[in-house]
């Protein structure tokens, strides 16, 4: 069972909670709940309806985006720190991927509900969180080949 | 190699950026060395100096036309792309000239190929700046484009040296080739380079349009609009105007003086060569060494000044002495200290306008002003070479360059309002003219709350009878009551209660009807309005419900005789309502400020009560019956005391905000832990709570002035809360120096935190990856981010509206290129002494290289880990105890 530290180093590392502040973040970590999948395993299937964000502590999850949900042609393959999950948190809409255990895994899961109360409580969360966001689609513009830095 | 770039002033992950620019612009130079040389000596070996104002005249017409079209397209594609092109029609242009030269006895090709250096030079020059800030933030620029400039220094010398060397053996002519074969090996460098790492870092593409012709005319229209419009751009077009005379005047003149005092053609060109390779060593050492430190060390501008001041000294020089020493402090002035101060700095200030109009921004200051300045100059000088006393043109010359320094001051009064205003753009912050057309619609905005008002869903309805009493709160009695009469009484009642304690004098019988058909508890709302508002009926109506089944209405009924009836026995109603049920209890909460008139032993047994109740209350499940309790006893009177200590811990770590709020709204009554818990709530994620926390405060010090700095100052909360109190401070204003001081103590503690920030770092490196090291090394890095952002809002007050505003948000943005430009804002405020020191902080911290801490004493890790254990910052303290609770006693002296 990770401890508050290892939990909060996990949420500052990842892409979602980067900018928000360890003030913040605190109440946050004590709303993550440890999940435990066995190999071959999903955590959840594409078109799926979803309302956990995922935060990876152990083992390793290929994410695909193939309809056939027992495919395992896979765009990613997340290990220790990743996120997981994290579109859905923000919109309603179905999963866009099925998430396959590779090996064991533990993960930390954050309830969208738990996380908009959350939000309502400390609203300066949804301004890191904002943050995060903004730094991840730059990122993302940087990376994609033609467009701007 | 980590010396040299410490020299150099570059950042570890800058080096490879700076080595291809170093090559690409030293490849370029070289060419454009060799370029000049040729073209100068193959034109006046053929024509004569005599020619060179009319080539004046005829460059810059071609000039114009060149740069017009530079500026339709300048924007449009990246920089690299537009080198590409323009090196390769060079390359054509120059092969051509050769070939022409080579096999035809044709003379018309050398003025030819002179204006096509000549053009191609000032395209150039105006193009690598504009890639430069592709590539560079504002910051970077300073720091770096000197670096490289000095790389172009080095491809002038070897452009000359290859000249020396080659030109007796090959041929003037055929060296055409040689500054081919640089321009090719200039594009291939930029093709590699950008096929490797994408377009320019800066470059943001428009959108594209159907009609490219059309929507280059329309560059062009909005690049002149913008050099109009632009106080930054019509300066520096005027300085460039007056630059450009005197610039042509100064070189026109000490070529005068050479071929006067040097008859032969072989000595002229051996002093050439020597003075071309005198002046650009002396350029290259100060660009290395003093150009980067000087703006680094006196600001943008400052050196901005530096060349026009020289220029001017050049000409009042040779107005004294027609010679070769004057001729000699000309050639360095224009040689030396043009491309050593002027360029890079000139760079420096169209990079602070907005990035989409740079292109254009530069190009219409070469495609009018320039061509325009030539215009008038060859003129000048054609009519006045006639004459013998060169002080027919030296005397304009002076004038020109007296102008150009008045301009280049204008420019400066301008660089610091434009850099906001580009901020402002940049990060869509509002201006004033919005703020203007938001007060002139006010009637607009009414008209839509009102729509609000009216909506049949009466959630919304009540939301926006809300936001009609907050902001239009004259209006809002009239406009409510007006608005109320198709609403259900339930939805009437809140929307009255809204009202609280607004003037209802006109509207009594309006009110008295609406008591009468409403409802008990729409009956209990508006009969206390009316009582409040001093009305006789509702209070004779108020009194006989003493004994009514509505626990509303009876602790209206025990308000009114405990503040007018003054009957005995009403204490027993009053602890009735206070025992009974929840909503009598509640309902009781109303009485809190009628406390005051009761005596003793009356007053302690309704407190005793009142303390019981409490504790009920707090028992609730739902929360809004704990939040109304709470918000019922801040308003208990002051000089009573009730033991509530111990009632509000948990709903002060409650997760509603409304509770939390209401809790810390009455932090003023507590003795235990008092200031601990007010400092808590002080620095809350929710602001309401901050605000009740605040008010709570204020009740409790005698001097909330002295208390808020001494927390501040003192660290005795955490940051969040100093910015609540700081905020505080603002509203009641306070004198100058009492911001300087918090800014200053501010600006220290972001030093001590980034020096600890730098010690775990290097301690992590030792001691591994501690989950409770990094965090810690988290929490301050964070920590020192606040302490910088409580600094600026101390200095808030100290400078115009909204200026600091803009260099926070550019500071927050995240975007390397918007901080940079906050930081050099702040670099040039007028309050040198704490923004000078806050910009170094603010500089340090975004860059990359962590360098030596800049506080000795937090050198340890121990040390470190003590200071975070001494700090009253509870996080702190304890991510700090488990660091040194998981390290092994040798691992602590990093």
């Amino acid at each position: 069972m990770p401890d508050l530290f290892d939990r909060l180093l996990l949420l500052k590392k990842s892409a979602v909670f980067s900018e928000v502040a360890i003030d913040d973040l605190r109440r946050v970590a004590q709303a993550l709940e440890e999940q435990r999948y066995f190999a071959g395993d999903r955590v959840f299937e594409i078109n799926a309806h979803g309302d956990h964000l995922y935060l990876m502590v152990s083992g390793e999850v290929g994410i695909s985006l193939d309809p056939d949900t027992s495919s395992t042609n896979f765009i990613a393959r997340l290990g220790p720190g990743d996120c997981f999950g994290e579109m859905n948190i923000l919109d309603d809409l179905p999963r866009s991927a099925t998430a396959h255990v590779i090996k064991d895994s533990t993960v930390l899961a954050l309830d969208k509900s738990r996380l908009k109360g959350l939000i309502l409580s400390y609203p300066e969360l949804s301004i890191g969180m904002l943050r995060s966001l903004s730094l991840r689609l730059r990122e993302a513009n940087r990376r994609a080949p033609g467009t701007d830095k | 190699m980590e010396r040299i770039r410490k020299l150099f002033l570059v950042h570890e992950d800058e080096s490879g950026e700076v080595l291809y620019f170093l090559l690409f612009f030293l490849l370029v130079s070289a060419g454009m060395a060799i370029g000049r040389s040729t073209a100068d000596a193959l034109f006046f070996k053929r024509f004569g100096i005599e020619y060179l104002p009319l080539m004046y005249i005829i460059q810059s017409v071609l000039l114009a036309a060149a740069s017009t079209l530079y500026a339709a397209f300048a924007d449009r594609i990246p920089a690299e792309s537009f080198f590409k092109a323009l090196l390769g029609i060079l390359v054509i242009l120059v092969g051509a000239s050769w070939m022409v030269i080579s096999n035809t006895g044709s003379t018309w090709v050398y003025p030819f190929y002179y204006l096509v250096y000549e053009v191609s030079s000032d395209l150039l020059l105006v193009h690598g700046a504009l890639y430069m800030n592709q590539n560079l933030n504002t910051l970077q620029a300073k720091r770096l484009s000197p670096l490289i400039y000095a790389g172009a220094q080095v491809g002038t010398i070897s452009g000359g040296l290859t000249l020396a060397v080659f030109a007796p053996l090959i041929g003037t002519q055929n060296l055409l080739l040689a500054w081919c074969l640089l321009l090719g090996l200039g594009i291939a460098v930029i093709y590699l380079h950008h096929r490797r790492y994408g377009v320019s870092a800066h470059f943001r593409p428009p959108k594209k349009g159907a009609h490219l012709v059309r929507d280059c005319i329309l560059d062009i229209n909005q690049g002149v609009r913008f050099t109009y419009s632009s106080a930054l751009l019509r300066a520096a077009s005027f300085a460039m105007f007056f630059m450009v005379i005197a610039f042509y005047i100064l070189n026109y003149s000490v070529n005068r003086v050479y071929t006067q005092t040097f008859t032969t053609e072989e000595a002229l060109t051996s002093f050439f060569g020597a003075l071309t390779a005198a002046t650009s060593i002396i350029a290259l050492l100060i660009q290395l060494f003093v150009t980067n430190r000087t703006i680094e060390r006196f600001g943008v501008r400052k050196v901005n000044l530096i060349y026009p001041v020289t220029t001017v000294f050049s000409l009042l020089a040779l107005m004294v002495s027609f010679a070769l020493p004057s001729a000699l402090l000309g050639s360095f002035n224009k040689d030396t200290v043009m491309p050593a101060f002027r360029n890079p700095v000139r760079a420096m200030f169209f990079n602070v306008l907005p990035g989409y109009m740079q292109g254009r921004a530069r190009a219409m200051s070469v495609a009018i002003v320039l061509p325009l300045a030539l215009l008038i100059c060859g003129t000048l000088l054609w009519v006045m070479q006639r004459m013998d006393d060169p002080r027919y043109f030296l005397i304009p010359g002076a004038g020109a360059a007296m102008l150009y320094f008045f301009f280049n001051h204008r420019m400066n009064r301008a660089y610091v309002s434009t850099l906001l205003n580009t901020l402002k753009e940049r990060l869509f912050l509002p201006n004033e003219q919005m703020y203007l057309e938001l007060q002139g619609s006010s009637s607009g905005v009414l008209d839509e709350v009102l729509r609000g008002v009216r909506h049949e869903d009466n959630e919304v309805s009540v939301a926006f009878a809300r936001l009609l009493v907050d902001s239009f709160p004259d209006e809002a009695v009239k406009l409510i009551l007006d608005e109320i009469g198709k609403k259900d009484t339930p939805t009437i009642d809140r929307m009255l209660r809204m009202l609280g304690a607004k003037d209802i004098g006109p509207y009594r019988s309006q009110l008295h009807a609406l008591a009468d058909k409403g409802d008990k508890h729409l009956q209990a709302t508006v009969l206390k309005m009316l009582v409040t508002d001093g009305d006789e009926r509702a209070r004779n109506t108020a009194i006989r419900l003493l004994d009514s089944d509505n626990p509303r209405l009876r602790s209206l009924a025990i308000h009114v005789a405990v503040n007018y009836e003054h009957r005995p026995n009403i204490v027993q109603h009053w602890l009735q309502l206070l025992g009974a049920d929840t909503p009598a209890c509640l309902a009781a909460m109303d009485l809190v400020p009628d406390i005051t008139n009761l005596d003793d032993p009356e007053r302690e047994t309704v407190t005793f009560a009142y303390r019981q109740a409490l504790e009920t209350l707090l028992q609730e499940p739902v929360t809004d019956a704990r939040t109304r309790a709470l918000t019922g006893i801040s308003l208990w009177p002051a000089g009573c005391r009730i033991n509530i200590d111990e009632l509000l811990d948990d709903p002060l770590d409650s997760e509603d905000p409304a509770l939390r709020t209401a809790a810390a709204g009455c932090l003023h009554l507590v003795i235990a832990d008092r200031d601990n818990r007010i400092a808590r709530a002080l620095g809350d994620g929710h602001p309401r709570v901050r605000e009740a926390a605040l008010r709570s405060l204020q009740q409790v010090t005698d001097d909330f002035v002295q208390t808020a700095i001494l927390w501040i100052t003192d660290n005795q909360c955490n940051p969040r809360a100093q910015g609540t109190l700081l905020g505080a401070l603002q509203e009641m204003g306070l004198p100058s120096a009492r911001y300087e001081t918090i800014a200053m103590r501010k600006i220290d503690e972001a030093g001590s935190l980034q020096a600890a920030v730098a010690v775990l770092e290097e301690a992590s490196v030792n001691v591994g990856d501690l989950p409770a090291l990094e965090l810690v090394r988290y929490t301050l890095s964070e920590r020192m981010n606040q302490m910088l952002h409580l600094a600026l809002q101390a200095l808030e007050p100290l400078h115009e509206p909204g200026l600091i505003s803009i260099i926070r948000a550019g500071f927050s943005s995240g975007d390397s290129r918007h901080v940079a430009n906050a930081i050099e804002v702040l670099a040039n405020l007028d309050d040198h002494n704490v923004a000078g020191q806050l910009h170094d902080i603010l500089q340090l911290s975004i860059s990359k290289q962590t360098g030596k801490p800049a506080k000795a004493d937090l050198r340890a890790l121990q040390e470190v880990l003590d200071w975070c254990r001494q700090q009253k910052d509870d996080w702190l303290r304890h991510c700090a105890d488990t660091v040194l609770s998981t390290l092994s006693p040798g691992n602590s002296r990093a």
